[in-house]
C-alpha cells in the first residue's frame, strides 16, 4: 500500500509540473533573460529607491522587486530565478488545487492539478507576463485550506501556514487584497482568532499601503483606464461568456486563438456544467462551512472581474479609480477572477468524481475512458495554450551596452531617462513583442521612464507627477533643454525605436554608443534625483521589517510541529 | 454491451480526445491573419 500510495502521489504531483514545464518549455531550454509584455527579468536587480517603492511611480511591484533584488542583487542571477520561480508557481497551483480535493479519487484529482495549471486565466495572464498575479493564484487553494483550519482549530500553527501563503500572495498589491479577502472570508470565525488574522493581513499589505501614502505618485488613477482593462469577449457570447469560460483578459493580443472561436463558449458549458454538477459533491467533501465560503469567494471573484461590463459596473469602478485612493488596484478587475478559477478547478474534481464512480460500477475499463478525457481535458479546453506564452517566456540576450552604460552611469546619484519617451517598447533584439522598460529595474541610479499606457487607440495617465512633467516638456521643448530644465543628467536613446531617428539630441554630448543604444550627457545639469527624506525611508523599511518578520514567524510556525491529521486522505478509484 | 464498454469506449475517448487537440492546434497555428503583423510594428501595451 505505501507503494501504491507514494505512486499515486508521484502522478498527482507530477501531472501539474510536467504540465507547468510545457508551458514554459523555452525558458527552461533556452539561455537568456525573459523580456516581454510585463515579464522583465535582468541578470541582476540593484537595490534601489525604486526597489523599495521609494521611486515617483506608484508602488505596483511592492513588495515583489525588493524580494527579487534580494535575491538577485548579489546572489543568483535573474535568469535563474526565473527559471525556478515561474514553472513552480505555476506547479504549485496545481499541487494546492488537488489536495483542496484531497477526499476525492485520483481521476478526479488529477482533473483538478491539471487544469489549475493550464486554463485560460493562467495561460492569458503568463502570456501577458504577470507571473507576480500568478503567484497570488497559486497561493489561493493553499490559502483557503490554511485559513479554514485556522478557523477550525483556533490553533498557532495554522495561522502561521495561512501567514506563510498570504505572504507569497502579497508580493504584489493586487495579490495581496485577494489574498487577504480569501484569508478572512475563509479564516474568520471566533472574534478572537479573527483578530488575529486580521492583524496578519493587514501586517503583509504594510509595505505598499505605507509607499502609497507616502509616495509622490498620486493616490488615484485615470479613469480611462477603467473601459481599456475592462473584460473583453473571446468569440460568440460577449465578456461574459468568456469570464464564465475562465478567460476574458482586457488584452486581444494575449487571447490564444483557440479562444476566439466557438471553442470559447464549449470552454463556458463544461465550467457551468462542471459548477451544477459537482455541487453536491464540493459541499460533501468540504462541509457546508468551508464549500459556503469558497463559493462566496468565487462569486466576489467572478463579480468583479465581470463589473464593468455589467450594467452600471463601468461608471461604478470608474468612480471609485478616479476618487478612492488605490482604487486603480480594481481597473484592471478580470484579474479578480483567480477565485472563481479555484472553484471551478475544484467543481470540475467533483463532476469528475461523480461520473468516475458512475463508471466504476460498471468495469475499471470504463473508469479508464473517463480518465483518458478528464485528464487532459485542460489541454482540449486550450489546445494552443502555448502559442502565445511560448513567445512571452521565451529568453532574449541583452545586448552588451547595458552594461558598458552601467560601468558610466551607475552609483553617481543622478537620474537617467531613456528615450524616445514610451513606457513599452519592442526591441530589435528581442522576439517583436513590446515589454516593460529593462533599465528600470538594470541601473543602480534613478531610472525616470514614462508611465503612460497605450492600450488601442487610448493613452491612460500614469501616476507619476514627476515622468508626466518630463513628458509633456519633451513633446514643448528640445530634448536638452527639458533634461536640464527637469536636471536630468542622463538620457539613455534605444537607437532600435522607430521613433529614435526623429530625437533632436542637440546641445547633449555623446558618452557611449554602439548600434543598439546611445548614453548623452546634459552639460550644466548638476541637480540629483528628489531626495527621499529619512522620516520617509524609516517608514519604508519598518513597514518591509514589520511584513517580513511576520511572514517568517508564521513560516517557522507552520513548520514548528508537523500536522498529526492525515494529509492527504484520498481514495483510489 | 460489454464489447462497447471493455473496448470501444476508451478507444473512441482516446480517439476523441486526441482528434479534438489536434484539431485545434493545427487549426490556431495554421490560419491566415487578417493582416500581415509584419507590416506594422505594435508599441502598445495592449490591445
Amino acid at each position: 500500500m505505501r507503494g501504491e500510495g507514494r505512486w499515486r502521489g508521484l502522478l498527482l504531483d507530477g501531472w501539474p509540473l510536467l504540465l507547468a514545464v510545457l508551458l514554459t518549455l523555452p525558458l527552461l531550454t533556452r539561455t537568456g533573460h525573459p523580456l516581454a509584455r510585463d515579464l522583465v527579468f535582468v541578470p541582476h536587480q540593484p537595490w534601489t529607491d525604486a526597489t523599495l517603492g521609494l521611486g515617483g511611480s506608484a508602488p505596483r511591484a511592492v513588495p515583489l522587486d525588493a524580494a527579487v533584488s534580494l535575491l538577485t542583487a548579489h546572489l543568483l542571477d535573474g535568469g535563474m530565478v526565473a527559471r525556478v520561480s515561474i514553472p513552480l508557481i505555476l506547479a504549485v497551483a496545481g499541487w494546492g488545487a488537488h489536495r483542496l480535493v484531497c477526499d476525492l479519487g485520483l481521476v478526479a484529482r488529477l482533473a483538478s492539478g491539471g487544469l489549475a495549471v493550464w486554463n485560460p486565466y493562467v495561460v492569458e495572464r503568463l502570456a501577458l507576463g504577470q507571473w507576480a498575479l500568478l503567484t497570488a493564484y497559486a497561493a489561493l487553494p493553499w490559502l483557503v485550506v490554511a485559513a479554514h483550519r485556522y478557523r477550525e482549530s483556533g490553533a498557532i500553527r495554522d495561522l502561521g501556514a495561512t501567514t506563510g501563503w498570504l505572504a507569497l500572495a502579497s508580493l504584489t498589491p493586487t495579490g495581496g487584497v485577494m489574498g487577504g479577502v480569501a484569508a478572512a472570508i475563509a479564516g474568520f470565525g471566533r472574534a478572537s482568532s479573527g483578530v488575529r488574522l486580521l492583524l496578519v493581513v493587514l501586517a503583509l499589505q504594510l509595505p505598499w499601503l505605507v509607499l502609497s501614502f507616502l509616495g509622490s505618485a498620486s493616490l488615484t488613477s485615470d479613469p480611462d483606464g477603467v473601459p481599456a482593462f475592462a473584460a473583453d469577449a473571446e468569440g460568440p457570447g460577449g465578456p461574459l461568456t468568456a469570464l464564465f469560460g475562465l478567460g476574458g483578459v482586457w488584452d486581444s493580443r494575449s487571447v490564444p486563438g483557440s479562444r476566439e472561436g466557438w471553442w470559447t463558449v464549449a470552454g463556458a458549458v463544461v465550467a457551468v456544467l462542471a459548477l451544477v454538477a459537482g455541487w453536491r459533491g464540493l459541499r460533501r467533501v468540504w462541509g457546508r462551512p468551508l464549500f459556503t465560503r469558497v463559493v462566496v469567494l468565487g462569486g466576489l471573484g467572478l463579480a468583479l472581474a465581470a463589473l464593468p461590463v455589467l450594467p452600471g459596473g463601468e461608471a461604478l469602478l470608474t468612480s471609485i479609480v478616479e476618487r478612492v485612493p488605490g482604487g486603480g488596484l480594481a481597473r484592471d478587475s478580470q484579474k479578480f477572477l483567480a477565485p472563481y478559477v479555484v472553484l471551478v478547478v475544484a467543481a470540475l474534481a467533483a463532476t469528475v468524481d461523480r461520473v468516475a464512480q458512475r463508471a466504476a460500477t460498471v468495469g475499471p475499463e470504463l473508469v479508464a475512458a473517463v480518465a483518458l478525457v478528464a485528464v487532459p481535458l485542460p489541454l482540449l479546453l486550450v489546445p494552443d495554450g502555448t502559442s502565445l506564452v511560448w513567445k512571452t517566456v521565451d529568453p532574449v540576450h541583452y545586448p552588451s551596452g547595458f552594461d558598458a552604460v552601467a560601468e558610466v552611469i551607475d552609483g553617481n546619484d543622478r537620474t537617467v531617462v531613456t528615450l524616445p519617451w514610451r513606457s513599452y517598447r519592442a526591441f530589435s533584439w528581442g522576439h517583436g513583442l513590446v515589454s516593460s522598460d529593462p533599465a528600470v529595474r538594470w541601473f543602480d541610479t534613478d531610472v525616470l521612464v514614462s508611465d503612460e499606457l497605450a492600450v488601442g487607440s487610448r493613452t491612460i495617465s500614469g501616476e507619476s507627477p514627476r515622468a508626466a512633467a518630463l513628458g509633456a516638456d519633451l513633446v514643448r521643448l528640445p530634448v536638452a533643454a527639458a533634461l536640464r530644465a527637469h536636471g536630468v543628467r542622463w538620457a539613455l536613446v534605444y537607437r532600435d525605436d522607430p521613433d529614435a531617428g526623429s530625437l533632436d539630441l542637440d546641445g547633449l554630448r555623446v558618452v557611449y554608443e554602439d548600434d543598439d543604444m546611445m548614453l548623452l550627457e546634459t552639460p550644466g545639469a548638476t541637480a540629483g534625483p528628489p531626495s527621499v527624506s529619512a522620516a520617509r525611508r524609516g517608514a519604508a523599511l519598518a513597514s518591509y521589517g514589520v511584513a517580513g518578520v511576520v511572514a517568517l514567524a508564521g513560516i517557522l510556525a507552520a513548520n514548528w510541529r508537523r500536522r498529526n491529521a492525515p494529509r492527504d486522505r484520498a481514495t483510489l478509484l | 454491451m460489454l464489447l462497447f464498454v471493455k473496448l470501444l469506449a476508451p478507444v473512441l475517448a482516446g480517439g476523441l480526445a486526441g482528434a479534438v487537440t489536434m484539431y485545434g492546434v493545427v487549426s490556431s497555428q495554421t490560419s491566415t491573419p487578417d493582416n500581415n503583423p509584419a507590416n506594422q510594428q505594435i508599441l502598445t501595451y495592449g490591445d
